[in-house]
């Protein structure tokens, strides 16, 4: 949900380069995805994540604030967009995101591709003692039925050995993979966090 | 979150960096507007960050993958957690124990989706199977609730057993003791012949007075022979001597007495 409608707050939600989204227009652009506040906040989350995605897939450093720039350029068109434009939010949004793109090339950082920054990590590899301590505290933070389902998830990994595991659990590979992958997520939020606190 | 084999591909190309052109543009704009799209795509980069770590891509997905995903910090603490994670799974001792085995192991395939629509599906059949047992349960009650609390088998004849006139057709006249105020009395009155026809008994007092009539009455049938049932109320039949008249339905639809049966009532 965007902060300036969660927090009920009045005030301004802060965006890059020093750049402000006033309420009004934040007003506007959730008025203009959805004349539902609730379902508005939701489209606009989506909207938020699926930017960064955009961004940082194209090896932007600053995914989030170029996210959040080109959520800005919208909704200052926002009351124009709701008398005029015709169709899916997301392809406006997607033609403002490639603009801003092409803007954020000619001036910005751009992360390098992986290959080019192998060396640069220490090892071998992307090990990190810091990372794996972390991740086995939070490993002994979940249900000890949740890491044995994390540990054969990972071990098993041949088609074969995930349907028996599916079977097992009275449940198919889809939703095996999905709830794995929701135990995963909450995994990495927890060594994410424990890696900023510095282990 | 659930995809299509064919779309999952297609978020695989995405984060290859396959996807080009026309259907890179209708992909991207696809994922600003769909939410499930999005957990799809975070789920599909896990399982190809693993599977590099793995070494589980093909040669030219892995030359994809080290020349497209690019190592924002977040991607690179992600590479690093499924290095740890894949190091420590190898390192983890089986706890076979902790994972609860489900029932529905025993299921076929199809049985064991977890789609809201086959879940709603078997809710119904729960609902409704509770809702059948509940009603069989409340017909079982009623049922009891109409079982008599006395059965009387009255004998026919037409004059009183004890009176001073008492003629040579005179039978015994049946007593029927009623030991409680509220409940239902059954008064069997034996017939003869295994017709089956339908009758109609009337229930009168002693001094005349018409105090009941039921129709549509069956023959049952027992060791003893066959009979009538005739289910009255016991409030009904106060300390007094009656009569029945039962009446049957002769072939051409009207009836005919087919007998009487003379009691008396002695209640607490």
């Amino acid at each position: 949900m965007p902060r300036a409608v969660k927090t009920q707050s009045p005030g301004r939600l802060h965006m890059s380069g020093d750049r402000e989204l006033k309420q009004e227009a934040l007003d506007e652009l959730l008025n203009w995805l959805d004349p539902d506040r609730e379902r508005a906040a939701s489209k606009y989350e989506i909207v938020r994540r699926a930017l960064i995605i955009f961004f940082t897939n194209r090896g932007c450093a600053a995914a989030e604030d170029l996210a959040d720039e080109t959520i800005n350029r919208v909704a200052l068109k926002a009351r124009e967009l709701q008398e005029k434009f015709v169709g899916e939010p997301g392809k406006f949004f997607h033609g403002v995101a490639r603009n801003v793109h092409l803007e954020h090339m000619r001036s910005q950082q751009k992360f390098v591709p992986l290959h080019d920054n192998l060396s640069a990590i220490a090892g071998p590899g992307p090990y990190d003692e810091t990372v794996y301590e972390c991740l086995e505290r939070c490993l002994q933070a979940l249900d000890p039925a949740q890491s044995e389902l994390v540990r054969r998830y990972y071990h098993e990994t041949r088609a074969a050995q995930r349907e028996t595991l599916a079977k097992e659990l009275g449940t198919n590979v889809g939703n095996l993979r999905v709830r794995v992958f929701r135990l995963v997520k909450h995994l990495y939020a927890c060594v994410k966090k424990c890696v900023g606190r510095g282990g | 979150m659930k995809m299509e084999p064919t779309e999952r591909e297609r978020v695989r190309q995405y984060l290859l960096g396959a996807l080009e052109g026309e259907k890179l543009q209708e992909f991207e704009e696809r994922l600003l507007c769909d939410a499930a799209l999005l957990d799809e795509l975070e789920l599909t980069e896990n399982e190809v960050v693993y599977e590099y770590l793995s070494g589980a891509l093909s040669a030219q997905e892995k030359s994809r993958f080290e020349s497209h995903y690019h190592l924002t910090p977040e991607r690179h603490l992600k590479l690093k957690f499924f290095d740890s994670l894949k190091n420590k799974v190898e390192s983890m001792p089986a706890a076979d124990d902790a994972l609860p085995r489900s029932w529905r192991r025993f299921l076929p395939a199809f049985m064991r989706e977890e789609r809201y629509a086959l879940k709603l599906s078997f809710a119904a059949i729960f609902v409704a199977l509770v809702l059948g047992g509940g009603l069989l349960v409340f017909r079982n009650r009623g049922a009891e609730a109409e079982r008599p609390q006395l059965i009387a088998t009255l004998k026919e004849g037409q004059e009183r057993g004890d009176g001073p006139d008492g003629g040579k057709d005179a039978v015994e006249l049946t007593r029927v003791h009623i030991p409680f105020a509220a409940g239902l009395v059954e008064l069997r009155l034996p017939v003869g012949g295994s017709e089956q026809r339908s009758y109609s008994a009337t229930l009168f007092a002693d001094e005349g007075e018409e105090k009941l009539t039921k129709d549509n009455l069956e023959v049952s049938t027992t060791a003893e022979g066959q009979f009538v049932s005739f289910r009255v109320e016991s409030s009904v039949l106060p300390r007094a001597d009656y009569r029945l008249r039962l009446r049957a339905r002769a072939p051409g639809g009207d009836f005919r007495e087919v007998g009487v049966y003379s009691f008396r009532v002695s209640r607490e």
